[in-house]
């Protein structure tokens, strides 16, 4: 323990997300790594990295760090809660300032490489990319993105707003392909363009990290925006279930199982267009097209990310819980729940990209199985890891690393059928479609592993997750 | 350091939630040294004031002061000179007992720490324990310790007995006059319960709520001179039905 005020509150703050830091430290780990490559090979030999790449590499950071952001603030939105923390003597100073030593660190961590890779770019003489503007721009984007993530967690906005933040936070994923294959601009209009970018990120985030850091550290912070991050808003009473919810599933509360609504179809209309836009431009530029679209499919829509949660008071009611085969009923319940959603958004994307871009029948057949895979994967691991994931970030953590690692499998797997897929389609289909009985085999199997798990698990140990507390508590 | 003469002081708060009135119009006044019984039923708006006296919340209307310092933004001397205990305990639930002690004990510059283990052996508090593995009980316990061992001028407590035992229910009304025998102020507790028999053994003032408004307040020996009633009897007289 630390006895320091800021260090220990910072050691306090952190210490009950470390399994999400860490995996946003390893989702980023590619990223960083390969910005800090692109700058030791500029200084040892003299390759510089690409206008491209200059370009991209802001936006790529302004990606990692609105996510980490986002995180740091859900964090210390919780931190704040406790109102005899807040009414410490000075506790007001000690919070801001852990608060910014923080959030520099996240930004140095996936900032501080994308910065060095415009410098690198804009330290050559023959580069039509001035230093001041390349630093300006590198700077001022990823600043911007983290500020706009930790306000999207913390601030009172409109449900329209929020959404429109959400839709525009995948902008930097889809810019690669746009730069890429873009518009060339003149370079003078190009660089005017970026150095507005640049400070308009700057002062953006001046302003929004301001309204943050003044929101997080406040001394009253009711008057809570209802569409606000549900981490807050976690209560540890239970009211019970409403009488209108069917018997069958009164013993599983996992709403965002429960259909489409009205912002997914929001969302996915607009991703459609930008993905419409952008993928005639990007494609052949990604190594695995099909990964990365079965990725952003699958991460976007497998509900049960959030998680499953049973309440213990629900199985001593008649019809309610039956500790039998429990773990085979929720994982059907949140597919049978989650179907609908997944399979509408599924489709819309992957028939978005089959008239965007000129891929085969089996190609799109591959890009459907991977779905598929992943997908089912993600909901077995979520339900199996359930008993032993004390933690809703521990319980978010099965399934996410699921997702992340199947896509990796799938990516090594199409990259091996590369070769042959230019002459023969089918060793992309099979492969694909190998994999897929192995992601479903490995997810069932480890759902009968946990059947035993589930079976003795003491359900008032299992920790409720937001989603399914703001459902109830509805 | 000057004596006040009110430790506590509200004009005419006024707070609502979705059209509901949760404060009307509260005006309070509790004297140094006061030790105050806030009574009421579910609901009556209790909670609320003690979250607006010490700036938890802000009221649509009205003002407060804490030991001279408004309540919307106190200073670090007042704070310091503070205890508040909130109905749910609001504590780290990752950390020990022990260091929970140690780490809330870093912002205060009154703190004592041997007070606040003594305070953890008096309660039959373990401080090995995670704060998740203990009982609702036992956090209470811990929030109570947290609030004391400061040896604050004003404490103000939201139910804090309602889930502890008989025997630590006794404990802690004996520790609200305990301290620091050199202090310069006599401490001010405002508290509310529901336990009326343990409340009028203690308090020196009453200040019944209902429906968000100051029912009746008055020093306790007066309002039982006058009435001659138990303060569960005042009570029913008041709304009808116990609390």
């Amino acid at each position: 323990m630390n006895h320091h005020p800021t260090s220990a509150w910072l050691h306090t703050t952190l210490r009950g997300s470390r399994i999400g830091f860490a995996g946003m430290a390893f989702m980023s780990l590619p990223l960083v790594l390969l910005g800090w490559k692109v700058v030791a090979d500029a200084l040892l030999s003299g390759h510089l990295p690409t206008l491209e790449m200059a370009m991209v590499a802001p936006l790529m950071a302004a990606f990692c760090t609105a996510m980490t952001m986002a995180l740091l603030a859900s964090t210390w939105a919780q931190m704040r809660r406790q109102s005899a923390a807040r009414l410490l003597p000075g506790a007001q100073a000690v919070m801001a300032r852990a608060l910014l030593g923080c959030s520099a660190a996240l930004w140095l961590w996936a900032g501080l490489p994308a910065l060095a890779v415009t410098a690198a770019h804009g330290l050559d003489p023959a580069s039509s990319l001035p230093l001041v503007v390349a630093l300006v721009y590198g700077l001022g984007v990823p600043v911007a993105a983290g500020a706009a993530g930790a306000g999207f967690a913390v601030l009172p906005m409109r449900a329209s707003v929020r959404t429109a933040v959400a839709v525009l936070g995948w902008l930097p994923v889809l810019a690669p392909g746009v730069l890429h294959r873009g518009v060339e601009l003149p370079a003078a209009l190009r660089n005017a363009v970026l150095l507005t970018i640049g400070l308009a990120g700057l002062w953006g985030a001046w302003w929004a990290f301001g309204r943050v850091a003044d929101s997080l550290t406040r001394q009253a912070i009711d008057r809570e925006d209802p569409a606000l991050t549900p981490l807050w808003r976690f209560k540890p009473t239970l009211r019970g279930f409403d009488g209108r919810t069917p018997m069958g599933s009164r013993w599983l509360a996992s709403p965002d199982v429960v259909g489409l609504r009205a912002t997914d179809l929001l969302m996915t209309a607009v991703m459609s267009v930008l993905l419409i836009v952008a993928l005639p431009r990007w494609a052949g530029t990604s190594p695995s097209l099909a990964t990365t679209f079965s990725m952003i499919i699958a991460g976007t829509s497998c509900p049960w990310l959030v998680g499953a949660w049973v309440s213990p008071r629900w199985s001593l009611l008649p019809g309610g819980l039956s500790r039998r085969h429990t773990v085979w009923r929720v994982l059907r319940q949140c597919l049978a729940g989650g179907a609908p959603r997944t399979a509408a958004m599924t489709l819309v994307y992957a028939g978005v990209t089959w008239t965007a871009t000129a891929i085969t029948w089996l190609q799109w057949l591959a890009l459907l199985l991977s779905c598929v895979a992943i997908v089912v994967l993600s909901a077995c691991l979520a339900v199996a890891t359930l008993p032993w994931c004390r933690s809703a970030p521990a319980q978010a953590a099965g399934p996410a690393a699921a997702l992340i690692l199947g896509s990796l499998g799938f990516m090594g797997v199409q990259g091996l059928g590369a070769a042959p897929a230019a002459a023969e389609q089918w060793p992309e289909l099979l492969p694909t479609a190998g994999m897929t009985l192995v992601y479903v085999a490995f997810g069932l199997l480890a759902v009968a592993a946990s059947s035993r798990a589930w079976a003795r698990y003491d359900w008032a140990r299992m920790p409720a997750q937001p989603a399914a507390q703001r459902h109830l508590l509805r | 350091m000057t004596i006040l003469e009110s430790a506590v002081q509200a004009q005419g708060l006024n707070l609502s939630y979705e059209g509901r009135s949760a404060l009307d119009c509260v005006s309070l006044q509790v004297p140094t040294g006061a030790v105050v019984g806030l009574v009421g039923h579910n609901g009556a708006g209790k909670s609320t004031l003690l979250r607006c006296l010490v700036g938890l919340t802000l009221p649509d209307s009205g003002h407060s002061e804490l030991l001279g310092c408004p309540s919307a933004q106190l200073d670090k001397v007042t704070r310091g000179r503070l205890g508040y205990v909130s109905q749910t305990a609001d504590l780290l639930p990752w950390l020990k007992v022990w260091q929970h002690i140690e780490y809330i004990g870093h912002f205060y510059p009154r703190w004592r720490a041997e007070r606040a283990h003594a305070l953890c052996a008096r309660l039959a508090l373990r401080e090995s324990a995670k704060v998740s593995a203990l009982s609702v009980g036992d956090q209470q316990k811990l929030a109570l310790v947290l609030a004391l061992a400061h040896d604050p001028d004003l404490l103000l407590l939201d139910e804090p007995v309602a889930s502890l035992d008989p025997l630590a229910r006794r404990d802690f009304m004996r520790l609200l006059f305990e301290g620091d025998s050199a202090r310069s102020a006599p401490r001010t507790v405002l508290l509310s319960s529901h336990l009326l028999t343990d409340l009028e053994r203690v308090v020196s003032h009453v200040v019944v709520m209902r429906a968000g408004r100051v029912q009746l307040q008055g020093e306790w020996d007066a309002l039982q001179e006058s009435n001659g009633r138990s303060l569960e009897d005042l009570f029913v007289a008041l709304n009808g039905s116990p609390a």
